[in-house]
């Protein structure tokens, strides 16, 4: 196994990244698991947005009923 | 109303940026208390770029005139111009398949021109200039489409530039402006 | 009534403005930060304020400019468009912080923060009115301004391999843009009219041949940007060179925001009662190329935009189902994506900067000096895997209970090949740990085939 690049080592050090780079990987991982555990929530939402989207009907009525709501 | 002022005003400031962004590619040294344009050190790529431009707005003040003028009885599918549109759509993506990126750009603004064509012809018949008062309502083209080709067409000018900056640094970089065999991201990979 | 229009149209105006002030300000980049964060949390709020209000209340419409339907920009925030927005603002916020806190360990990047804060602003404006916008035309300049800012951020910097990869994206997404607007044109001769409610009126009156010609012309422009299998070849090529922060933005978000495009084009202008089967043919494709392209890669970030690709195609096996319950699914399965996708990639950002590299051979020993970091990773990767109690099992079952319920021979057919694919993927994160959790950094092991018995007996997580 040859060394590691020394291109990468100079461009990205081998550090950890800072406690505020972590600190937003695991924000985003916590919104996957919220979105795990508000699944049922996003289930029901998302439902609707089917419905909403197979019919259309009040998307065109929002838009051309009443001009700006 | 001061919502669409708003909105076009910033947008003017972040084309300029995208501007800066494509001056800041050559690395130059800019001192950054006012977005002033540092010095370009290629003359050949800016001359290309003011070619681009008057090609563009050359060939869209034709176009504009020629729609928006006197002739008469063009029918809906004007045959010309969709030969034309297409010829240029041919040639556009023949010079897209070629390797330099600067004929890549040119095929771009091809193809750019071709759709621009195209939004106009969808617009149907040709008519009086669509200004208000010059004209009654009949007689007027379509003022749709010329709207939509003119923001097409600053869109296509500014990612031209954009790309001829890259070339340029693709040129300082390798010494060519092609685009390389294969360097994949796993290049690295031993 | 103004606080309807103020809440569709701030997500656009407010980041465009901010990207001008944030150009002035690009002297003091402590400055820039403080407005990108507060725009980008205001936005934030603003989007979950307006999911709960066109949940409850239908549809928020605002007419910019004053001017009545046809003529004027329409801006429509609806359930779909009002949780893509919340969803992708939340990541574009945190990864903003990543950035900043990149940016700011890392000062040699010298004058790059000025010019990032003001794309990724501009970026941020374009997403919004590609999600709101009521009119394909404004559609495709949404999708073009997101464009812009990604052209300016993937090229930052300027090295050798960014010049090229950018070229290489820069070129096909305008080419794909061009075909958009040749698309758009095509609908527009044809019907009069670019605002999406009138449309779908109008398309319904259409001859059946005109119809699917056109309904084609805009899956064909937009299946580029969404990076379908045929049309998938410049993603893996393009995404990995730019920083980690850059490429979860762009695996995160733009392919995502041309799928709500084609989710939104195809099911209000054309919408149909068959399942379509182009589409799913596209979608077992994609699954396809999407596996087996993963497969053969050798570094995590090669490995991750060839995985991005695969589970396109449960979004577009939801669509093609062309039911109810396959829109939710697609949605569903969007919303999941969006954030697993970001997770990976600054995970993926993280091992980099702590290894020095994303290569699959060199990942071993990291289970022992970075626990931490070996479970942020480690969690979306099972996410996308499809693991029980996480959010891509949800996802998952959503699209794939549709495609049965469907009872149609095919969506049963494509349902099993994303199967195949959700394998592929857990075997693939399967190795990946193995690498991780294997002894040093220096030790070469065969990676090529993803069930040595030596990899599979180790992680009793990864099964």
């Amino acid at each position: 196994m040859p060394d590691p690049d020394p291109r990468d080592a100079l461009e990205l050090g081998t550090t950890t990244g800072s406690p505020l780079m972590v600190a937003a990987t695991a924000g985003v991982v916590a919104l996957g698991l919220a979105v795990a555990i508000g699944a049922g929530p996003l289930a029901d939402v998302a439902a609707r947005v089917g419905t909403d989207l197979r019919g259309g009907d009040s998307y065109r009525e929002a838009v051309l009923g009443g001009g700006g709501r | 109303m001061l919502l669409g002022g708003g909105l076009v005003v910033a947008a003017g400031y972040g084309v300029a940026g995208l501007l800066t962004s494509g001056d800041l590619l050559h690395g130059t040294v800019v001192h950054v208390e006012l977005p002033v344009l540092p010095t370009y050190e290629l003359p050949t790529s800016l001359v290309f770029e003011v070619g681009v431009l008057m090609i563009v707005v050359g060939l869209a003040l034709d176009v504009l005139r020629t729609l928006g003028g006197e002739q008469e009885k063009m029918n809906a599918a004007n045959l010309t111009m969709a030969l034309l549109v297409g010829s240029l759509f041919s040639a556009g993506v023949y010079l897209l398949l070629s390797r330099s990126l600067v004929r890549v750009v040119m095929g771009v603004v091809l193809l750019g021109h071709a759709t621009n064509l195209l939004l106009l012809q969808s617009g149907g018949r040709a008519g009086a200039p669509p200004v208000s008062g010059e004209a009654g309502y009949e007689a007027v083209a379509d003022p749709l489409p010329q709207a939509m080709a003119l923001t097409a067409i600053v869109i296509t000018f500014a990612v031209s530039a954009l790309l001829l900056a890259l070339a340029h640094r693709s040129h300082e970089l390798n010494d060519n402006e092609e685009v390389p065999t294969h360097s994949g991201p796993d290049e690295e990979d031993p | 009534m103004t606080v309807d229009q103020l809440l569709v149209s701030l997500p656009v105006a407010a980041p465009l403005l901010a990207a001008g002030l944030s150009l002035l300000l690009s002297p003091s980049p402590g400055a820039q930060r403080v407005l990108a964060i507060t725009v980008l949390t205001g936005v934030l709020v603003d989007g979950v304020l307006l999911l709960q209000r066109a949940d409850a209340h239908g549809p928020v419409v605002a007419q910019v400019g004053g001017y009545r339907v046809p003529l004027g920009i329409t801006l429509v925030g609806d359930r779909f468009s009002a949780l893509m927005l919340v969803t992708s603002t939340a990541i574009l916020l945190a990864v903003l912080v990543y950035a900043v806190a990149q940016g700011s360990s890392e000062s040699s990047v010298g004058n790059v923060p000025s010019v990032f804060h003001p794309s990724y602003l501009a970026l941020t404006a374009g997403t919004a009115l590609a999600f709101l916008t009521g009119d394909l035309f404004n559609l495709f300049v949404g999708l073009e301004v997101m464009l812009m800012a990604s052209y300016a951020l993937i090229t930052l910097g300027a090295t050798r391999e960014r010049v090229r990869a950018g070229s290489t994206y820069i070129v096909t997404s305008l080419l794909s843009s061009i075909l958009l607007l040749t698309a758009i044109a095509l609908v527009y001769g044809v019907t009069g009219t670019l605002n999406l409610a009138q449309l779908s009126e109008r398309t319904a009156e259409l001859p059946e041949d005109v119809r699917s010609w056109l309904s084609v012309a805009l899956l064909v422009a937009l299946s580029i940007k969404a990076a379908i299998v045929p049309m998938h070849w410049w993603l893996p090529e393009s995404y990995p060179p730019a920083p980690a922060p850059i490429t979860a933005v762009f695996a995160a978000l733009l392919t995502k925001v041309a799928v709500y495009a084609v989710i939104r084009t195809q099911s209000l202008l054309f919408p149909r009662d068959e399942p379509w089967l182009l589409l799913l043919a596209l979608a077992a494709l994609t699954f396809l190329v999407g596996s087996i392209g993963a497969l053969a890669q050798k570094n995590l970030h090669g490995v991750l935009s060839f995985l991005l690709v695969a589970h396109i195609g449960f979004m577009l096996l939801g669509l093609g189902i062309s039911s109810a319950a396959g829109i939710a699914g697609s949605v569903v399965y969007l919303v999941h994506h969006i954030v697993v996708q970001a997770a990976l990639f600054l995970g993926v950002g993280l091992v980099e900067r702590h290894r020095g590299t994303a290569s699959l051979r060199r990942l071993g020993g990291l289970t022992s000096t970075a626990p931490l970091l070996s479970v942020l990773f480690l969690l979306p990767a099972l996410s996308l895997g499809g693991m029980p109690p996480l959010a891509g099992f949800v996802a998952k079952l959503a699209v794939l209970r549709a495609a049965v319920g469907a009872d149609h021979g095919l969506t049963l057919g494509v349902a099993g090949v994303a199967l195949l694919a959700s394998l592929a993927t857990l075997a693939l994160v399967a190795r990946v740990w193995a690498e991780a959790s294997g002894a040093s950094p220096a030790r070469s092991c065969p990676i090529l085939i993803p069930g040595t018995p030596s990899s599979w007996g180790r992680p009793p997580a990864a099964r």
